[in-house]
Parts: C-alpha cells; structure tokens; sequence
C-alpha cells in the first residue's frame, strides 16, 4: 500500500519531528540515524501511538491520521520482540487472526503456513521464554504479518541479534518482505543494515529527514553532507572555491582540486567541504587530475583490505587498499577523478 | 577452600539443631497428639469443632474476596496514574504491613464501637440517642479488621507487577486490531494472574490464622476460628489434644495455601521480561475528571489512617467518665513513670532485642550456606521457612506438650523469644540472603589473590556488603517480636507483660486511652521500623 505521510509535525519540548514522505507499494524503506533523532517517534505516528501535532497520514489514499491503531491494519515488530509471555507460540501468532474473529481452522492454516516459513515447525506448543532470541525474532516476524496488514514497521529488530544472528535475520526479513510484497518501514542506526535491506532510505537528523533515495545514491550522491559524513567512510576537504567554469575550482592550501558536481550554487570565494569516498581515490600515475601528494601516516588491517590514512597538505585522506600493497613508499600521490566529488557548502 | 566449606558446615550444625529442637520437636509432638485417634475423634465427632473449622475457611475466603475486590482499582490507580501524594499512599499501604493486630483492633473498636468515633459522629448528625451502627463483636468487624490490613497487602503485591506490564505488548496487540477489553483479557489478566493468586493466598493464610482481630472483634464462642479455639482449649479449658488436633487440621490448610502463595510466586518469576525500550505504560494524570480514582484514594487513606489516627489522637484525650471530654492531656504519657506501665515496654525491648540477636545469627549463618552450597539451598530453605505455615499459638502449644512430657520448665522468656525467632527466621534469612546473593563473588577473589584471610575478607567485604540486609532483617525482627501477641500470651510466665498483653488486657479492663497511650509507643516502634526498612533494604518472600 502506499503511504504519504503529509506535513507531520510534533513537539517535545527542546525536539521537534518534521516529516513529509512517500512510500511506493510494496517498498522497504528505511529510516536511518544516530539515536533521538525522531525516526523512532515517526515510527510510533505511523503505527497509531502517537498522534502528530499536526500534518495527515494517508495509507491507499485513506486518511489514517484519527484511526486508532487497532483499526489501521499496520503491524510492527518491536525490539523487544513484545511476545505474550502466557500464550504459546501459536497462539501469539494466531493473536491478530483471532482479533479479526477468523474462523479456528483458518487460524490454525495461517500459523501453521507461517510457522513454517519462518522454519519453526512444530514449536507451535512452546512458549515464548523457551526459545533463543532469532526465534523469539521469527516469531514477532510472523505474528506481524499473520494478518496480511498493510504496511509492516520494524522497530530496530536485530539490534539485540549477535552478528552470525543478524544475518540469517536479515534474510528472513528480504524473504518475508518479498514473499508478501509489503511495504515495509525498517529502523536502524545501522547504516549496514540500511544499505544491505532498503529499496530507499530516509537519514534523519535532529527530528528532520535530512534526504531520501536508494541506497546507492544515499552513498555515492549524497545530498547534505551530513547524509555523506553519516553513511560510510567519507573524506573532507576544506577549501575555497576558485574560479566557476565546466568545473568548479577548489584551492585547498597549495593544491587546486577541480570538481563536477555542486549541492548548491557556489561563488568564488566560497568556504566549501570536498567529499569522496576512500574507493574513489586510486594511486596517481601521473596523468590524472586532481592529484594529491601525501605521506602514509597509518595502515589499518580490515580482514578483505587495508585502509591508508594519508596525511596531505589538504587535511588527512582514507584509502583503501589491497594486499600485496600498492601504496608502497610513505611518500605517495592520490588521484581522485572530479566526477567523484562533491562540494558543499 | 575445603577448609572453609567443612567449617561452614559445622556452623551449620547449630541453627540445623537448634531449629529441630525449639521447632520440629514441638510441632511434630503436637502432630503426633493431634493426629491420634483420640484427638481425630474428638475433632470429628463434635459439630462445634465443623462449624468452628468451616467458620475459619469463610471468614478466610470473605476477608480474601473483600480485600482483592476492594483493592483491585488501587493497584490500578497506582499503576497507571501519576499524582502528587502518590509515594505517601505507596508508604502508608505499607504501614499494615509492620502495625501489630493488637494495636489495628484497639484502632477499630474506638473507630466503630457503640461509642466509637463513627457511631457518635452519626448520633450528632441524626440526633438519634442510640448508636445507629452495631459493627463490633460479629463477623463485620473480623471483616473490616481483615480489610484494613489486607486492602493494603493486595495492592503492594498487584501494583507493582501491573506498572510493570511492558508498553510494547499493549501496542503489539493494538497493532494487530485487539480493543482495550481485549488487551485486558489477554494481556493484563494473564500477566497479573500469578501476582493475584499469590496475593489472595498469601491474605487468606494470615486471615484463616488471624488470633488477636477475631480473639477481641469475634465477641464469643459464634464468631470463633480454629486458631482462637486452639488457645481457649489450651490455655482455658486444658483439653490439649482437642486443640492439638485443631491445630494440625489448621497447619494442613495453612500448608496447602502457602503452596499455592509459593508457586504462584515462582511462576510469576517467569513474567519478569524486561521491559522494552519505551518501557512500561506512561502514567495518566490523575485530574478532576478522574473523579472515582480520587474518591477511592481518600477512601483509602480514611481506610487505612483512620484506626492508627484514632489511637493516637485518644492518647492524648482526659476524660472524666463515659462520653464526657476534658480535651488534651499528657495524663496517660505520665502513667509509664508507674511500673504496670513501663515494666511492658521494657519486657517488650528486652524480649524484641533478644530475638533479634538469635534471628541474625541463626540467619547470617543459614544465608552463607544456601550461598555456598546453591544445589542443597532448596532443601535448606524448606527446612527453615517451615516456620511460615506453623501459628506461633501451635509452636506454643508444642512447647507445652513437650515441657510436660519431658517433665521440667524451662524459663518462659527463652520459651517465647524461641516462638518469636521461629515467626521471624524466613524474613529475616530472605533478608540477609538476597544481600549475600548479590556479594560480587570478583571482590571476594580479589580479595584472596590481595592475601587477605577468609576472617579479614568477612570483616572487610562480605559484611559491609551485607549490612544493610543485616539492618533490615533486625529492624523488621524487632517490630514483629515487640507487636506478637499470640506466643506471649501462651507462653509468658506470671507477672511477665509485653506491650501487646498489656494493650489487650487494658482493652478487656475498657481502659481504652492507657491501652492507646500503650498502643501509640507500640505504633511509633513500629512506624519508625518500617521507615528503616525502606531506606535500607526489603522484606519479602
């Protein structure tokens, strides 16, 4: 289904939530960011918890925004997993069903279907304080979606999993979320999880979304350059914009960087940042542009590659590099091509 | 670390001994007399030992309905509303919990008798001449004894487990379409359901066992229970194995109640998941338009204030004679310079003193045993919290059978400070066991791999640890030992008066404002302990 969420505001004193947002049917979407940011808040809005101050919530094109959040057919998976402690797996999956008086042997089909999608067969019986945390997780999972709702919300759901956990979660989550196409609402502040899930993200920032897009161009065309400091590994340079032209040239200390893309409309004399990633440095053979001269300060062992920290006239550059090394020397020169960078302001 | 153990467990030996012989012995003897063919018949054959029987279970089972009822929307109201006052009504639920019966019915006979504050408020406002109201000496005012203490009990044991009900599990069952009916049958009932046995097993096992409220507010051999008759057949009538017999029927119920109260508490253990990250329900504000939770609190503060209230107030009120006021007085303060009056307090802090001594010891001992030996704890506990289903009025009841079978006796205030440590030890072991659970077993190694000896590692660490557990144990042993009416007044030796005796022969003598005067000290004591034990620890089981 899809969902607008229309002007939403809130106030919490010293914070305030704004919101305007679409999501596409069928659409895993994430909001991402550092705790007590609103993503969380916005969550609970949408789930019906918490009323906004102001704005509307329109799920298929109905007004949802006074609909009490039994009635709004969105499911959420908490953190906590919120299991009944006194019913039995199958009973707390067969819970929604029973709300919506489904006859017995619909209920038992649905949780026996479901229990064996989310391959926990045959522990209908148990209850929930006999089963390890990725189960008590698949469990939450299949509740949600036993009433085939509208949207699915995920509230930070593998922030409790242990790493090996996290992945097999993961996969029951894209596989639950493709099986059923549902528009799903994922929250993280991990910016992994957010790359590796989403079709879009949002990254908030202080109870404001800061920008949305796919993964790909929330990492590589950031629009804010807290969204490019917030994903990933990033590299910033501090410098003054130069001369306007096919390219914009940036004079950091000795050295001129020319650079393609602009968030904003730039004048010489601008104070700017420079962003790229550390993967798109490459070692300077000579011909390239935008050649920075450094020395390695540092080299740091990742497990599949290394990362150089290089120290240039400019400030301190992160590169990324392979075993055997190809930076060999600790005097070194970087290329980084212009169509990489980006200035902001 | 052997060493340790072996020496640990010939200390063991002491309380292990000392529990056979001032408790097992005593109640088995009493078993064994009871459970004899001439106390079995005895007990069947007459209609008025049925009719006493089945008049305990029903004041029990009313005094239980009543007060869970009753107290049903306080737990709620403190669970889920905020208000300004609310830590006060938390502590004065828990006042109850430490007031001797004794002072609780000298409370309730000025506040309801024929001439109590209540009656003589109603003949002012009606201009009736005769008392409108006829509440003592019946079931009525077993029942509203019952209720002042256990409203309170049902709520300190129900609200805390309903504050607690985790906020995400509401909102998981409102996001899958459950209303607020549904989420109460489903969520809120399952999730109190074991807090709510507990508790109501809990008040009918202290209701069924009650002495002091139905021995007074009773009036007579119509509205007697199993534990008062036990003491007329005893203490009145010498028919011992009639009342031996009572009293194993009375330990059989008692036991099987206390069962229920302990699993019920084991299993709500299970429910204990912590709550989420939004934590449990925000409290509502309580505001004008709350108008039933606001009645119900000044209900209940009127409720559970109203008797101590009263005794305080008439320990400071002259009179002349019957009805006739001569407004404040010190008069009845000035009564403890004479020896009928400060020879109680003093038996009384003597008697309390010791029994702490013995209940710390025993219970300091007991605690480092069940800490270091966690696969026979079990065993160890059933063993000294056997005392909880057994009526200090039965264990003197055993002390008398076995004194005269073993043909010599001992000094009565040993006899009764034993009755007393034997009501305390499974508190005061509880008490001192949790602090010694928490002792980070870290300190201690470091202690050790530091080269202090296991004397200094005692002094050192393990006691600063558990301190405030030792406090709080002593403090809650004190207030029980000087409020306990029923041993004293089984076993004590002639001439021998604690405060509770004294308050309960002024009653019997109508020299109500000595015996509120008596009550006040008696209520400040207590009071002032149960303040300690919330600053320093908790008593529970």
């Amino acid at each position: 289904m899809k969902l607008i969420l229309e002007n939403i505001k809130k106030n919490y004193g010293a914070f305030t939530l704004n919101a305007d947002l679409e999501l596409n049917q069928g659409e895993f979407h994430t909001f991402l960011g550092p705790s007590g940011c609103g993503k969380t808040t916005l969550l609970r809005i949408i789930a019906g918890f918490t009323a906004p101050d102001s704005g509307r919530i329109y799920l298929d094109g109905k007004d949802i925004t006074e609909v009490p959040p039994e009635k709004r057919n969105i499911s959420i998976v908490f953190q906590d997993y919120a299991l009944f402690p006194n019913m039995t797996v199958a009973r707390n999956i067969g819970y929604g069903p029973e709300t919506r008086h489904w006859s017995k042997e619909r209920i038992k089909a649905r949780t026996e279907e479901l229990l064996e999608a989310v391959e926990l067969s045959g522990y209908g019986n148990r209850k929930p304080d006999t089963l390890s945390g990725g189960e008590k997780q698949r469990v939450a999972l299949a509740r949600a979606i036993a009433v085939n709702p509208e949207l699915l919300l995920l509230d930070e759901p593998l922030s409790a999993a242990d790493e090996k956990l996290k992945g097999a979660l993961k996969a029951q989550i894209v596989e639950t979320h493709r099986k059923n196409n549902l528009t799903t609402i994922y929250v993280t502040h991990d910016q992994e999880e957010a790359m590796t899930l989403s079709d879009r993200i949002s990254v908030f920032r202080r109870g404001n979304i800061e920008c949305t897009g796919t993964p790909q161009e929330i990492y590589f065309r950031p629009k804010t350059l807290y969204a490019a400091q917030f994903v990933g590994q990033s590299n910033i340079l501090k410098g003054t914009v130069k001369s306007m032209g096919e390219m914009v040239e940036v004079q950091c200390q000795n050295q001129t960087i020319r650079v393609k893309n602009c968030s904003y409309k730039c004048v010489p004399g601008d104070e700017v940042a420079l962003f790229f990633r550390p993967e798109c440095c490459t070692i300077a053979s000579g011909n390239e542009e935008n050649i920075i001269r450094g020395k390695v300060e540092s080299r740091t062992f990742y497990g599949s590659r290394y990362t150089c920290s290089i120290e240039t006239g400019c400030g301190k550059i992160r590169v990324y590099d392979s075993y055997p090394f190809q930076i060999q020397d600790s005097d070194c020169q970087i290329a980084v091509k212009p169509e990489n960078i980006i200035l902001f302001q | 670390m052997k060493e340790n153990r072996l020496f640990l467990l010939i200390l063991f030996i002491i309380p292990f001994l000392l529990l056979l012989a001032f408790f097992y012995v005593p109640v088995i003897t009493v078993f064994a007399t009871g459970f004899s063919r001439e106390g079995l018949g005895a007990v069947l054959g007459d209609s008025y030992c049925r009719r006493i029987c089945l008049f305990s279970l029903k004041q029990g089972a009313l005094s239980t309905l009543l007060s869970a009822a009753i107290g049903f929307p306080g737990a709620y109201i403190l669970a889920r509303y905020k208000f300004r006052g609310k830590n006060f009504i938390k502590a004065l639920i828990t006042v109850p919990y430490v007031l001797p019966p004794i002072a609780a019915v000298l409370g309730i006979v000025l506040l309801i008798g024929n001439n109590g504050i209540i009656n003589r408020a109603l003949m002012a406002l009606s201009g009736a001449e005769q008392p409108p109201l006829h509440l003592l000496y019946n079931l009525k005012a077993i029942l509203i004894a019952h209720t002042f203490y256990n409203i309170p009990l049902f709520i300190r044991f129900v609200y805390p487990v309903w504050e607690k009900i985790p906020a995400s599990l509401y909102e998981a069952g409102r996001s899958l379409g459950a209303g607020r009916w549904r989420l109460f049958r489903t969520v809120t009932c399952p999730w109190l359901l074991c807090a709510f046995i507990a508790a109501c097993a809990l008040i009918f096992v202290l209701c069924f066992m009650s002495f002091s409220i139905v021995l007074v507010l009773g009036g007579g051999p119509q509205y007697s229970t199993l534990e008062v008759e036990i003491y007329k057949l005893a203490r009145t009538t010498s028919q011992v194995t009639k009342a031996c017999a009572l009293g194993g029927l009375e330990s059989l119920i008692t036991l099987l109640f206390i069962s229920v109260y302990t699993a019920a508490g084991h299993q709500r253990s299970s429910y204990s998941i912590p709550l989420g990250r939004h934590g449990a329900v925000p409290e509502k504000k309580l505001s004008a338009r709350s108008f039933p939770a606001l009645l119900y609190i000044v209900f209940l503060i009127l409720y559970v204030a109203m008797p101590m209230a009263t005794i305080a107030l008439n320990s400071f009120t002259g009179k002349s004679g019957w009805g006739k006021e001569k407004g404040l007085t010190l008069n009845w303060y000035k009564a403890f310079a004479q020896p009928n009056m400060y020879n109680p307090v003093l038996n009384t802090i003597f008697i309390a003193i010791a029994t702490v001594i013995c209940a710390i010891v025993l219970s300091l001992i007991i605690s480092a045993v069940i800490s270091r030996w966690p696969r026979g704890s079990f065993l160890v506990q059933i063993f000294f919290f056997a005392s909880l289903g057994i009526s200090s009025i039965l264990l003197s009841l055993g002390y008398m059978l076995t004194i005269s079978a073993l043909g010599f006796r001992p000094n009565g205030k040993l006899l009764l400070i034993a009755v007393h440590t034997a009501a305390v030890l499974p508190f005061t072991i509880k008490a001192i066991s949790l602090f010694y659970s928490r002792i980070n077993r870290r300190c201690i190694e470091c202690a050790q791999s530091l080269g202090a000896k296991p004397l200094r590692i005692l002094w050192t660490v393990k006691l600063p640890m558990i301190k405030n557990g030792i406090f709080t144990a002593g403090i809650f042993a004190f207030a029980v030992s000087a409020g306990e009416v029923n041993g004293a007044l089984m076993l004590a030796p002639e001439g021998f008066t604690t405060m509770p005796v004294a308050i309960y022969r002024l009653i019997g003598a109508y020299r109500f404002y000595q015996a509120c005067a008596m009550g006040t000290v008696l209520l400040l004591i207590c009071i002032a302990a149960f303040y300690a034990i919330d600053r320093l620890g908790e008593i529970s089981l």
